[in-house]
């Protein structure tokens, strides 16, 4: 549960963005991606979603924004999701939960930026793995959403109002990246088992782009509805 | 067939599977010397990732254990098991000599 009175948070600092209330997007790291602070329900607390690559760049923010991170939310096990996990769990002691049907794609993690031909290498975290059908992962006001294709442990998380949706759900166009273990008629499948299931006003928060209401990419993204075969002639 | 060959033989119709989905100009020669990463590989980055995941896939279903090849004990090593074919091999035998001795 969220506090009824929220505490007055500082403007955003520089490299983060406010994006819905009480929740940050902060992007960077040498494969870029979106990384998300959000104030837990206790003053001064955070949990993050999908630190990627550069975990210094989302301390700094949360910081700056008076809060400390003690969770760490992953969409899915992609390094650029959670490459930086390790850092939080390090320096705060956080757990990191992670749907178990992606701890093979969290190991192979280090050989993916091997033949990426990206010299940074990450530390894999100790992971805590997402029962979905538990209310409140990890004792927070969220859920976790299997959504199969992407990888096959790729969930949305639900948080009040925002829907964090890795690497499965774009504002813009559709994530296909073609690596292993990929599969395209999973993820049609995934999504449109949740598409009437998405309130309209959901923002939309993914791994890499901007932000949007479910509403706009359900009229908009053309490249999504055709991937869904939902495209008018 | 010893379990040399047997592995040298799953590695190798791994890339003859991969080379079944190239244009012929782009396909890779196939022996136990061919490069698999470093300035010497004709592989690109997803068609080497689809060539490991291919070789872990056959090598769980022959040997009914889960066998990992891209996890970080792999990438810790002093000579990388992906340099060639013939590191490929050398690693996957020591890994099976640890699940199922010869």
């Amino acid at each position: 549960m969220r506090p009824s009175v929220l505490p007055a948070f500082p403007p955003p600092p520089e490299g983060a963005q406010a994006v819905a209330d009480g929740v940050w997007r902060v992007t960077g790291g040498a494969f870029p991606s979106n990384a998300y602070i959000c104030a837990a329900a206790v003053p001064g607390e955070a949990f993050v979603v999908d630190p990627g690559l550069d975990p210094e760049r989302i301390d700094r923010a949360a910081q700056d924004l008076g809060l400390t991170p003690r969770q760490v939310f992953c969409t899915h096990g992609h390094f650029d999701h959670l490459g930086g996990a390790s850092h939080f769990q390090r320096a705060y002691g956080a757990e990191v939960f992670l749907h178990p049907a992606d701890v093979k794609v969290m190991k192979s993690s280090n050989f993916l930026l091997m033949v990426l031909k990206l010299d940074q290498r990450i530390v894999l975290p100790e992971v805590t793995p997402v029962d979905p059908a538990q209310p409140r992962v990890g004792g927070q006001a969220l859920r976790y959403l299997p959504v199969p294709g992407h990888t096959p442990g790729s969930c949305f998380i639900r948080f009040g109002g925002s829907l964090f949706t890795g690497d499965s759900l774009y504002a813009q166009g559709v994530g296909l990246s073609d690596l292993p273990g990929e599969n395209h008629a999973l993820l049609r499948q995934s999504l449109l088992a949740l598409w009437d299931q998405i309130p309209g006003d959901s923002l939309i928060h993914p791994g890499h782009g901007p932000s949007a209401s479910f509403e706009a990419i359900r009229t908009k993204n053309r490249a999504l509805l055709g991937f869904l075969g939902k495209a008018e002639p | 067939m010893d379990r040399r060959e047997e592995v040298l033989a799953i590695i190798l119709s791994a890339l003859e599977s991969l080379n079944l989905e190239l244009p012929e100009a782009e396909r890779v020669k196939v022996g136990p010397t061919t490069p698999l990463f470093g300035p010497d590989a004709t592989l690109d980055s997803l068609s080497l990732v689809s060539v490991i995941v291919d070789v872990e896939t056959a090598l769980t279903m022959r040997w009914d254990a889960p066998i990992s090849l891209t996890d970080d004990r792999a990438m810790s090593r002093e000579i990388s098991p992906f340099d060639t074919v013939g590191t490929l091999t050398d690693y996957v035998l020591e890994l099976l000599q640890e699940i199922a001795p010869a």
